[in-house]
Parts: C-alpha cells; sequence; structure tokens
C-alpha cells in the first residue's frame, strides 16, 4: 500500500514538475537573460509564462478525464474557490515591501534598465505569479475537499 | 439527501470500495454519498439501485428531499 502511494505521489510530483520547473529555470537564468538582447529576454517570458497556462490547462483536462461526478464537483469548488484565493494571496504577496522590491530589481536587471521593458518584464512576471499562486490554491482547495469526502470513511 | 446504502451495503456484505467498484465511481464518492455530504445525479442514483437490486426510491429517502 505504502509503495502503491509513494508510486503514485511520485508520478504526480513528474506531472506537475514542468509548472514548476519553467518557473525556478526562468528565475535561474535570469543572469544570463540580463545580457541578452531584450526582445530574446521577452520572448522567453512570454513563452515562459505561456507555457505555465497551457501546461496547467493541459494537466487539468487530462486530471478531468478520469475523475467521477463527485470529483468533479470538488474540481469545480477548487477551482472557483482556489483561483479566488490563489488571486488574494498574490495581491497580499506583492504588497510585501521586499517581495515587491526584488521583483521589480528583477523586471529591471532583466531588462538592462531599459524601463520600457521593465514594465514589460514586471506585468509578465507578476502574471506568471498570479497563475502559479492560482495553481497552488487550487490544490491546496482540492486536498481539503478530498480530506472532507474522506471523513468517516469506514 | 438521506440513503440507505450503509445498511444495504452492510446487508450484501460489501465494503465502500466493492460498491464502488460496482458502480464505477471512487470509494471517497461512495463515503460522500452514503453520509449525505453529496446527492448523486440520477443516473449514479439509478446505477446504485440496480447495483443493489432495488428502485431508487428504496435506497434513496425522498421524504428528506
Amino acid at each position: 500500500m505504502a509503495t502503491l502511494n509513494i508510486r503514485k505521489i511520485g508520478r504526480c510530483a513528474l506531472w506537475i514538475s514542468p509548472v514548476i520547473i519553467v518557473p525556478v529555470a526562468f528565475f535561474a537564468a535570469a543572469p544570463w537573460l540580463a545580457q541578452q538582447p531584450d526582445a530574446l529576454t521577452l520572448s522567453v517570458a512570454a513563452a515562459a509564462a505561456l507555457f505555465v497556462m497551457a501546461y496547467s490547462q493541459f494537466l487539468a483536462a487530462r486530471v478531468n478525464r478520469r475523475l467521477d461526478e463527485v470529483q468533479i464537483a470538488g474540481q469545480r469548488i477548487a477551482n472557483t474557490r482556489g483561483m479566488t484565493i490563489g488571486s488574494v494571496a498574490a495581491v497580499i504577496v506583492m504588497m510585501i515591501p521586499s517581495l515587491m522590491n526584488g521583483l521589480a530589481g528583477l523586471a529591471m536587471r532583466l531588462a538592462s534598465g531599459s524601463p520600457e521593458e521593465a514594465v514589460k518584464l514586471g506585468i509578465t512576471i507578476g502574471f506568471m505569479l498570479v497563475v502559479v499562486l492560482q495553481v497552488v490554491g487550487a490544490g491546496a482547495v482540492s486536498l481539503w475537499w478530498s480530506k472532507q469526502l474522506k471523513k468517516s470513511a469506514d | 439527501m438521506k440513503n440507505f446504502i450503509r445498511v444495504l451495503r452492510a446487508g450484501k456484505g460489501w465494503s465502500q470500495a466493492e460498491l464502488a467498484e460496482r458502480v464505477q465511481v471512487s470509494r471517497n464518492s461512495i463515503n460522500a454519498i452514503e453520509n449525505g455530504r453529496f446527492d448523486p445525479s440520477l443516473p449514479l442514483a439509478f446505477k446504485i439501485a440496480d447495483a443493489f437490486n432495488l428502485t431508487v426510491e428504496e435506497v434513496f429517502d425522498k421524504t428528506d428531499v
């Protein structure tokens, strides 16, 4: 049973990993991107944001295929409440001065000092943050819902 | 909605997992329906009733609607 669970968790982690790896790789590549032309930096940022969004949608569709009606209802709750929680969390996180300064600094570094590019990159990075937090929020609500369903199990 | 799934299941000697397999849903879903946390759709209610060879009214308490 434990082996089965570990396998299940491992497979799940493997499927989810691109959503984590791409943003982490993007931020890790920040110093290198800062030395590249602005067009390339913007393209990479946009590609990363698009990938995270598209892959999240792909994962959602894949998971939904195998769900029964109770689980689909749970997913609906997770999506609506989780998205809202994620958006609110993003607003709260962005109100933290040190984090906001860090993001602005990162955007400035990536844009090589060009204010216009920095704004564009700042928006892209902020959007990625919102999407990631929404996914985390939906996941958290989904976990809470499945725990509710498991209560009083025999 | 109240239902008699737990009693009927016990009568047949089925676990939640066994009933879940018969009606092709997850065990957690059977648990949620059994405990009144989720009202099943009509097709699923019929499937559950069919599994017990009963009518929907005999499995689900319509006085609780």
